[in-house]
């Protein structure tokens, strides 16, 4: 019924630096997006996170730039009649470390994390990362505010001399453009960045160790449950689509078990959810869920019930799950920003955009059977690893009653 | 989050901040400029029909006249509420299905309640108007009010308080407690969210008297953008929304309150905020019967605060590094262009460790008195005006952005052309306007809400 996806017309280029170029055209509005994606594994995260917050900011436009362990990233828009002057922004940014903003971006980027480490989201999710991946770059939590204080302009130089390099760089252009025409203005404008960055590349994760929900202590009128389901398979795999459904019926949408139950039926909650994580070396679902204290331990319960059921799947959920899969593809790809995000999150798994076609076919023709499959193999709570951040005195007598 | 969220307006303080207000067509490229086809139903439903045939996706709003500015004042909260209530379920769908058969089509659906609107909207991927267009129209018919559904949404809205504004350090900041100090009339000075108490006490009467009085077609405007048929969109609409009943229109309120007599100050103690923080606000002119007025303090807003190059941030958070981050906005809640009088412009600011708000303040005052008097430096105008409209044009890019505007401007100004006049009349704002603008806003008219770090447990105002 819903019609087959369009694929906007795009070219892609690699320049001389190693520098991939991908511009795609929809001119809605006469605006463009501008994304740029720069391979950053195994770099220290406060250095890191300092660079992205000073890398552009000479500029005076306002780029966003972050960081995890895998990219840094840009982000920007601007006026189509104005891409070659943003280019030339981004240029300078690129080419060569400026500290002239240092000390002030630094001293709020202190004062900044403050106030992050006392956000209970921000606390639940280190927490929970903390204990996935341990030491590995994936556990490492916010810095805190000494180890931003720690960091020094030279270390950013630095940083920024051997990492934000082109090869292996991509550089996403949607929006109100000609697409030839904007490769050639972006190899103009980008023509001085050049060199080779070195060839990093993560470790494995460790080995998951699932078990009982860990409690973490901190206050506020509401108790975070942040649970992972580590192990699951990245976008090429065959599993890939039979999971996105899978998870879609779990917590994925509105329409899922979690909030039909949480919500709705037991009304423990406001917007449990789920969504799949596709980082470069490890895929899982996460589960969300932020409930009054008091019905923290039910909450738990009622999540290992439906990971523990979800394999029993019927046809009606298949089916609205497929198609608002289907649905959201065609979203993604309906606005200049929706699309510029969903190239370069391709470009970071090394797909293009002719592969979406093919990806929705694939979720147009999935089987009852196969989804079910994927629930009983990724869904399950003996493989979960979670953290329940709130008032602990309350939530283990909570947790006790129920085992 | 999937969850029909509401209090789209009541935005968190970092973040976003303008982001998302603006956005539409100036001197363009490509890029279409057709200003869209507005006509009513015998009904009195307004129907804008605003298509762009390549968006692959097709978004429907459907926006009300009346917002938690209208709600009754034993009631705060109640025009959010009702929003809840219209996912439960109407006369000819069971509770659930709006959400069911939305998503099942694979598109996305929310609600969001503002000060004088409220808006259900919808994007679909081509080709399911018509099935959208059934669900719209019998819940504009008759939605389902029972005691079973007022009872869960009040669980529900209690648990959307709790955790996404109580929980959230500056959860409603700078909003909610500026609106307080700013003005007198329950109409603007309340919380629109409410709390689970005065909630609780809601009656299915309550209910249905609020819909009866507040959501005639006729109260009403629907608009639908993306790829579509115009001619075939219009004979969908006759068809499920023409036999509406014509119901009568409640008259129009005048929510315009006196100019302040003096400066006001109030200190709010708050156990959830890491640091402390204010906010500053001042009347502006009518944004719907004087919009060349109001203009200037949109540009003015934008020169203050828009942007880390804007003269706020480049002082205060740059040079002095005295506050973390600050903002500055026309709207009250955000939006400029989506509300009635009375609007205002707010500067909000967090303090970083062991500042001293008296001086943040003066340097405030001192830039507002430099565009009064010395006015802008040149570049500085032309580089605001670009990032508005830039800021217009990103929010009306998706197509459920886009219909939900065309709804508020069909509804409050019976005049959708602005869609594509806006960037032009921002960009037509010159530097005398901004100036005169800014040397309204003085420390008489002004009314402030101080948050300070309290604990656990404190949160009662005191007036100083």
């Amino acid at each position: 019924m819903i019609a087959r996806i369009a694929v906007p017309p795009s070219l892609e280029r690699r320049l001389p630096s190693g520098l991939t170029v991908v511009a795609v055209q929809r001119n809605s509005v006469s605006l463009v997006e501008i994304r740029v994606s720069i391979p950053f594994a195994r770099t220290p995260p406060a250095e890191t996170l300092l660079l992205a917050q000073t890398l552009l900011v000479r500029a005076g436009r306002d780029w966003a730039v972050s960081a995890d362990a895998d990219f840094l990233r840009i982000s920007g828009h601007a006026l189509a009649e104005d891409l070659p002057v943003f280019l030339k922004d981004l240029a300078d940014g690129l080419i060569g470390y400026s500290a002239d903003e240092f000390m002030s971006v630094r001293s709020r980027v202190v004062a900044g994390s403050r106030i992050e480490k006392a956000q209970p989201v921000v606390l639940a999710l280190d927490a929970l990362n903390t204990r996935l991946y341990g030491q590995h770059p994936y556990g490492l939590p916010l810095p805190s505010p000494e180890q931003f204080a720690a960091v020094s302009a030279d270390a950013l130089r630095v940083l920024h001399t051997e990492r934000v390099r082109p090869s292996g760089a991509t550089l996403v252009l949607t929006g109100d453009l000609d697409p030839a025409v904007a490769v050639e203005i972006a190899g103009e404008a980008l023509a001085g960045w050049q060199g080779e960055a070195p060839d990093v590349d993560l470790r494995p994760v460790p080995e998951p160790r699932p078990g009982p929900v860990e409690l973490v202590d901190g206050r506020g009128p509401s108790t975070l449950i942040r649970i992972a389901l580590p192990g699951c398979p990245p976008r090429t795999d065959v599993d890939y689509p039979a999971l996105v459904v899978a998870n879609l019926v779990f917590g994925g949408y509105f329409c899922a078990r979690l909030t039909e139950n949480l919500r709705e039926r037991k009304k423990l909650c406001y917007g449990p959810g789920s969504a799949l994580v596709s980082a470069r070396c490890v895929g899982l679902v996460l589960v969300s869920v932020d409930v009054t204290t008091e019905f923290a331990g039910a909450a738990v319960r009622e999540i290992d019930r439906e990971l523990a059921s979800l394999s029993d799947l019927g046809a009606e959920e298949l089916d609205r799950a497929r198609q608002y899969a289907r649905g959201r593809l065609r979203m993604r790809a309906s606005t200049q920003s929706g699309l510029a995000d969903l190239v370069a999150d391709l470009a970071a798994h090394s797909l293009r955009l002719d592969w979406l076609a093919g990806y929705d076919e694939r979720l147009a023709s999935i089987s009852l059977g196969a989804v079910c499959d994927a629930a009983a193999r990724y869904f399950r709570p003996e493989r979960s690893v979670g953290v329940v951040f709130g008032d602990v005195a309350k939530v283990s007598k909570q947790l006790g009653e129920r085992q | 989050m999937h969850t029909p969220r509401s209090h789209g307006t009541f935005t968190r303080f970092s973040g976003d901040r303008l982001q998302g207000w603006l956005s539409a067509t100036l001197k363009v490229a490509s890029a279409s400029v057709a200003v869209p086809e507005l006509f009513a139903l015998s009904n009195g439903l307004r129907v804008v029909l605003g298509p762009s045939p390549r968006a692959g996706v097709v978004g429907v709003a459907v926006s009300y006249d009346v917002g938690s500015r209208s709600e009754p004042a034993d009631r705060a909260g109640f025009a959010h509420l009702f929003e809840h209530l219209m996912f439960q379920g109407s006369g000819g769908f069971g509770n659930g299905v709006h959400a069911r058969r939305i998503q099942g089509l694979g598109g996305t659906f929310n609600g969001t309640t503002h000060l004088d609107h409220t808006t259900y909207y919808q994007a679909v991927p081509e080709g399911a108007l018509g099935e959208v267009l059934a669900l719209e129209a019998d819940r504009m018919r008759h939605p389902l009010i029972t005691g079973e559904a007022l009872r869960d949404q009040v669980a529900v809205v209690s648990h959307e308080i709790r955790t996404a504004v109580l929980g959230r350090p500056f959860g409603d900041f700078p909003h909610v407690p500026l609106a307080r100090v700013l003005f007198d009339t329950f109409a603007n000075s309340h919380d629109g969210y409410g709390c689970a108490e005065t909630l609780s006490a809601v009656t299915v009467g309550d209910a249905n008297d609020f819909f009866q009085r507040f959501y005639a077609p006729g109260n009403a405007a629907l608009a639908i953008t993306g790829a579509f048929r115009p001619d075939e969109a219009e004979t969908l609409v006759q068809r499920y929304f023409g036999g509406v009943p014509a119901r009568p229109v409640p008259e129009p309120v005048d929510f315009g309150e006196p100019d302040l007599p003096a400066e006001r100050w109030v200190r709010l103690p708050d156990p959830r905020v890491p640091a402390p923080a204010f906010a500053s606000g001042w009347r502006v002119p009518d944004p719907i019967r004087d919009l060349d007025g109001y203009l200037p303090f949109v540009v003015l807003a934008g020169v203050l605060g828009l942007g880390r190059s804007a003269r706020l941030p480049e002082r205060l958070v740059r040079q002095d590094a005295s506050v973390l981050d600050i903002a500055c906005s026309v709207g009250l809640a955000g939006d400029p262009f989506c509300l009635r009088d009375p609007s205002g412009l707010t500067i909000s600011a967090v303090l970083a460790p062991g500042q001293d708000i008296d001086k943040v303040m003066a340097v405030t005052e001192e830039e507002l008195d430099r565009v009064a008097t010395e006015g802008l430096s040149p570049g500085e105008l032309a580089a605001v005006q670009r990032m508005l409209c830039t800021l217009l044009l990103r929010a009306w890019d998706p197509v459920a952005g886009r219909a939900r505007q065309l709804t508020v401007f069909a509804l409050q100004r019976d005049d959708i052309s602005l869609i594509v006049r806006l960037p032009e009349l921002l960009r037509a704002v010159i530097p005398d306007d901004v100036s005169a603008a800014a040397a309204t806003l003085v420390a008489a008219r002004r009314a402030t809400v101080e948050i300070v770090p309290a604990p656990q447990d404190s949160r009662t105002g005191e007036a100083g």
